[in-house]
């Protein structure tokens, strides 16, 4: 028995190993003394050096992968000026800060990318004891007045807006006047994309019906079915699936139903299942909300190289520019007609150019 | 008084919905499984705390196995079924080999087992699929809806009772089989023998080791069932945060109701009253955070209460012993 045991344990770790090796993406060091060893032979000392903090990892098929995709274009564009890395700091949260002052302790990178609620806290005190390191910090509003730090820029996705617009195509979408807005956790961002999504459905029809659900959970996909197939069993027709791999669980509800629609977010979710083979779910996802990460990180690393890039201010990365928006696929052409996508467009043109005004949480 | 009307008005829009009565029955079936699994073992005094663990190593398998084999048209979700129990089985085994040979406390066993799973299942997840949070890549599929003839027909009562997943009417008939095993049968006798008093068990020929391991792997097999339950019936994939507790709430209803299976399976529909209840309250104005910690309140509550009331029941029968045999009891026993 014991033999059996240990044979099968050598069995796992050396199929790990060898599948490790094989991966086709090259797994980043977790730990930033490695990586000083890997780039210290390279003549790199007039590269801009960017380390990409992920609080999570990444395959999260949204919010980090289109970061990281971010970083890639940077280093694939300007390979000769930049090199960018990324540092996976796990879902285990206790580690994160100790993760963080690492990387900035190391004094290796000229920009730190950091970002989300859970990072600001730690962020905030890192950034006081190095004052003359620069962090880019994202996805969460940065307080200047309260912490002025002329290091610190702050990146903030205007999901409002982008739910404005899937608010509106939803509204249009719906047959029975009854849309929902399937949360992960009710934190400030959470609230922005339900204030604008909750406003751009009532922008098309003013009787609707929006009512706003949470699963309280960014990761347990099975209370995001459950939640989702309370609302559509209720009459509920278009929902907002808006909560990480917990919103997953609102496509399995969406199969059950006949007649209904999910709208994804962060990334472009109907290609994702469409790419994944799954026919059925990509044919239920009308549009997805997307934060386009990748387009934020690299338009502001082109503003860093200009040196037109000012520290110590926020910010907000807009339908304007193209960072946020509602994702077209060939569900969406079939469930609207081309009138209605026009439609779309004159809002996210209105959006634009601030002759429609989005309601934020913030 | 605001709250109160909210309330009663959310209970009177939510019970009315047939929706509602399936989402209790579906989602109290894998607690029911997960607590049967721990009950069988609790009553061989192995308590069996890895049965999260358990549940989320053998949902992987069963979703890894069902998409190798070619998904839901070559019958790949019955294989996975098969390989989970199989799994489940395994991992059961492992806890008795380390509590009972290598004679480390059964608890600790547990918890291992809970944080290696975890751990591992994400691991292999990253090796196999390159996907770490969920398998949507694979297409592994799910076990047959079933729809009861007769009852199907019946209107607002078939919507409730039929159309559930295969695994869910397995949970419930697995109530009756499990009563029927530990209370009719001489491997269920020889289980609570060993449960009840380890030495006298021993002492007329039986082997506790042998009683006990057998009833680990019963107890791993039907975790592996109820891990299975969530990646084949529940969801149609793994992702990381799939269990989401569900072990530990079976630990708890396994509790609640002492290792009995008829009881045990009340506290599982209690939990998916509140459960169900929570989903659809969310449309309403009450706190989202107080709903859905309501299912768990609601299992802490009743194994206060449930305790509160052996404590007593033990109490009154010592003190009746007392008073009818003159015995002396300078203290009831715990």
């Amino acid at each position: 028995m014991k033999k059996l045991i240990c044979i099968l344990l050598a069995c796992f770790m050396v199929f790990g190993l060898v599948a490790c090796n094989s991966g086709t993406t090259p797994a980043p060091s977790a730990e930033p003394a490695q990586e000083t060893e890997k780039t210290e032979p390279a003549p790199a000392e007039d590269k801009i050096k960017i380390a990409y903090c992920i609080n999570g990892t990444k395959g999260d098929k949204s919010f980090f992968d289109s970061g990281t995709e971010g970083m890639d274009w940077i280093n694939r564009d300007f390979g000769d000026k930049a090199e960018a890395v990324e540092f996976e700091f796990t879902y285990d949260d206790t580690t994160w800060k100790s993760q963080l002052e690492n990387v900035f302790m190391s004094e290796e990178y000229d920009i730190i990318i950091v970002g989300t609620y859970d990072m600001l806290e730690m962020t905030v005190e890192l950034t006081a004891e190095y004052p003359d390191q620069k962090v880019w910090f994202y996805d969460e509003q940065w307080d200047f007045e309260t912490n002025p730090r002329d290091n610190v820029i702050s990146l903030l996705f205007k999901q409002n807006e982008g739910s404005y617009v899937v608010g509106y195509m939803a509204a249009m979408a719906s047959k029975t006047n009854h849309i929902s807005f399937c949360g992960g956790m009710s934190n400030t961002v959470l609230q922005d994309f339900f204030a604008g999504y909750q406003q751009g459905a009532k922008a098309y029809n003013p009787d609707i019906v929006v009512d706003e659900t949470w699963m309280d959970s960014f990761s347990d996909s099975s209370k995001g079915k459950d939640v989702a197939s309370a609302s559509y069993s209720q009459g509920v027709d278009v929902v907002f699936a808006c909560g990480g791999s917990a919103g997953l669980g609102v496509f399995e509800a969406a199969l059950e139903y006949p007649d209904v629609y999910v709208i994804g977010v962060d990334g472009d979710q109907g290609s994702m299942w469409e790419a994944a083979g799954e026919t059925a779910k990509a044919e239920k996802t009308i549009t997805s909300m997307t934060k386009n990460v990748n387009q934020g990180f690299y338009d502001t690393f082109k503003k860093e190289l200009d040196g037109t890039l000012e520290y110590g201010q926020n910010y907000r990365l807009g339908v304007n520019g193209g960072y946020v928006g509602a994702a077209i696929t060939s569900t969406t052409e079939n469930v609207f007609t081309p009138e209605q996508l026009q439609a779309v467009k004159d809002v996210q043109a209105g959006i634009a150019d601030g002759s429609i005004v989005v309601d934020t949480a913030f | 008084m605001g709250v109160i009307t909210e309330i009663i008005n959310t209970i009177s829009r939510v019970v009315v919905l047939p929706t509602f009565y399936y989402m209790i029955i579906m989602s109290a079936a894998p607690i029911l499984l997960a607590a049967l699994a721990c009950a069988i073992a609790l009553k061989a005094n192995a308590i069996n705390m890895g049965t999260e663990g358990i549940m989320t190593m053998s949902a992987l398998v069963a979703v890894l196995v069902s998409s190798s084999v070619g998904g839901q048209a070559k019958g790949g979700p019955w294989l996975g079924l098969v390989a989970a129990i199989i799994v489940g089985a395994f991992l059961g085994f492992l806890v008795s080999v380390f509590a009972f040979r290598l004679k480390i406390d059964i608890i600790l066993v547990g918890i291992a087992m809970n944080l290696i799973c975890t751990g591992a299942s994400v691991f292999l997840m990253y090796v196999l699929t390159g996907d770490r949070t969920t398998t949507t890549s694979l297409s592994s599929g799910t076990l047959p809806q079933v729809a009861i003839p007769l009852i199907k027909d019946i209107p607002i009562i078939g919507e409730i009772l039929s159309g559930h997943y295969i695994l869910t009417y397995v949970a419930y008939i697995l109530v009756f089989v499990m009563s029927f095993l530990l209370f009719k049968t001489k491997l269920g006798l020889r289980i609570r023998a060993v449960g009840e008093n380890e030495d006298a068990a021993e002492s007329v020929g039986i082997s506790s080791l042998h009683i006990k391991t057998i009833a680990l792997i019963i107890s791993g097999a039907l975790g592996g069932l109820a891990g299975v339950f969530m990646s084949e019936c529940y969801l149609a994939y793994f992702s990381s945060g799939l269990i989401a507790g569900r072990g530990f709430v079976g630990l708890a209803a396994c509790n609640m109701g002492s290792g009995n299976p008829g009881i045990i399976a009340l506290c599982c529909l209690a939990f998916g009253i509140f459960y169900g209840f929570s989903n659809f309250a969310t449309l309403s104005n009450l706190s989202i955070y107080a709903l859905n910690a309501l299912p768990y309140a609601v299992v802490l509550v009743g194994v206060v209460i449930y305790s509160v009331y052996t404590r007593n029941k033990e109490l009154k029968r010592l003190q009746g012993l007392e008073s009818e045999e003159n015995l002396e009891y300078s203290q009831p026993a715990k």
